[in-house]
C-alpha cells in the first residue's frame, strides 16, 4: 500500500524559514529592542497618545472644572515594503555539494533583517525631536564616551517613560573610543570588561551596535523606501519603546517553479510602517557626531 | 582625459543627488531641515 506524505520537503522548508527568520528579528535587530512592534494586521495605527491630564492643587472645596479629553489625530501608516527574491536552478541545486537551499535561506535571512533593521533606526533618528551634538571626535574619542552618554541621561531622566531602559545605537567603527572608556572606567566594571569584552550597558544606558554604514542619507532609495533621510554623521539614543513599528503579519515566503526555468524561484516580502508618536518625540535623541 | 570627464561627471551627479536630497527634505520634513540645514550645505560642499 502505498504511503502519503503529508509533509513535504516544501513545507518543512517553509516551516524552517519562517522559525529561522523569526529569531533572527528577535536576536539580531536592534530595532525590535527599542521600538514597539506590532504584528497585527493593521494599515494603519491611530496615536496611543491622549492630551496631558493636569493635576490642580487647590484650598479643600469640593469643585473642580473638568478638562475635555481628546485624542490626537496622528497615525502610523504602512506604506513600505522589503522584498528579497532569487531563483535556485535545478542544475545549481543539484551539483552544489552543501544544501543550496539552506544557503539562500541564510542569506535572505539576513538581508531582509538587516535591510528592516537599517529602515526603522534612520527613522528613528529622523524623527526624534530631542537633539545633541557631541564633543569634537564623537565616540571615538576615550574621553567624550561618558560624556555624551550622561547628556543622552539628562535629556531623558524624570520622566516616567524613561522607566522602560534608555539606549543608545552606535556603529562598529565607533566602539574604540568606547571599548577604552569602558576598559578604564572604575574598578570591578573595568576589570570585568578586560575579562569578557565590550559590556552592553554603560552608566545604565543600553549600547546596541550596527554595522558602518546604518545611518546614512538616502531619499526614496531602495534603502529608504518613501523615506528621506539625512543621517549620515548622526546617532540615535533616548528611551525605548516610546515609538512603534508596524510588522503586519511578519514575513511572507513564497517557493514556486516557474515556466522556462527549472528550479524554484523564492521571495520572501514584508510590509513596514514607523511611527515616533509626537508626546514623546523629544525621548528620541538625534546625535549628531562633531 | 576621458578618466577625469568621467570623474567630474560623477562628481557633478552625485552633487546633483544630494541637492534633490535637500529639497525632497526640505518639503518633508521643513521643521528639522531648518536645524540640518548647514549641515546639510556642508555635506554638500565637501562632495568634490
Amino acid at each position: 500500500m502505498a504511503t502519503t506524505n503529508t509533509l513535504s520537503t516544501k513545507t518543512l522548508r517553509d516551516k524552517y524559514r519562517s522559525a529561522q527568520i523569526q529569531q533572527a528579528l528577535r536576536n539580531q535587530v536592534v530595532a525590535e529592542k527599542v521600538c514597539m512592534v506590532d504584528r497585527t494586521g493593521l494599515k494603519t495605527i491611530s496615536s496611543p497618545y491622549i492630551t496631558a491630564m493636569s493635576t490642580v492643587v487647590q484650598a479643600v472645596v469640593g469643585t473642580y472644572t473638568p478638562a475635555n479629553i481628546t485624542t490626537t489625530d496622528d497615525t502610523l501608516t504602512v506604506a513600505d515594503e522589503f522584498i528579497v527574491s532569487g531563483q535556485i536552478k535545478g542544475f545549481e541545486d543539484i551539483t552544489a555539494n552543501f544544501d543550496l537551499f539552506f544557503t539562500a535561506n541564510t542569506a535572505m535571512t539576513n538581508s531582509v533583517v538587516t535591510a528592516i533593521d537599517k529602515w526603522v533606526l534612520n527613522n528613528l533618528c529622523e524623527d526624534g525631536t530631542g537633539a545633541y551634538t557631541t564633543p569634537a571626535g564623537g565616540f571615538t574619542t576615550t574621553a567624550n564616551v561618558l560624556v555624551i552618554i550622561s547628556n543622552i541621561i539628562s535629556k531623558c531622566a524624570g520622566y516616567a517613560d524613561a522607566m522602560g531602559g534608555m539606549y543608545v545605537v552606535v556603529e562598529n567603527t565607533d566602539l574604540t573610543g568606547i571599548i577604552q572608556a569602558m576598559a578604564t572606567s572604575g574598578f570591578r566594571y573595568a576589570d570585568d570588561m578586560l575579562t569578557n569584552g565590550l559590556y552592553g550597558q554603560i552608566l545604565g544606558v543600553d549600547i546596541y551596535v550596527v554595522r558602518s554604514g546604518t545611518f546614512v542619507d538616502a531619499t526614496t532609495t531602495t534603502v529608504s523606501g518613501t523615506k528621506t533621510w539625512t543621517n549620515s554623521g548622526h546617532r540615535v539614543g533616548g528611551v525605548k519603546n516610546v515609538s512603534t513599528y508596524a510588522f503586519p503579519r511578519g514575513l511572507q515566503f513564497e517557493e514556486k517553479g516557474v515556466t522556462g526555468v527549472t528550479g524554484k524561484e523564492v521571495v520572501c516580502y514584508g510590509l513596514v510602517g514607523f511611527k515616533q508618536w509626537t508626546p514623546t518625540s523629544d525621548l528620541t535623541i538625534d546625535i549628531t557626531l562633531a | 582625459m576621458a578618466k577625469e570627464k568621467e570623474e567630474r561627471e560623477e562628481v557633478s551627479q552625485a552633487k546633483a543627488d544630494f541637492m534633490h536630497l535637500i529639497e525632497v527634505y526640505k518639503a518633508q520634513n521643513p521643521a528639522k531641515y531648518e536645524l540640518k540645514k548647514d549641515e546639510l550645505q556642508r555635506k554638500l560642499e565637501a562632495i568634490a
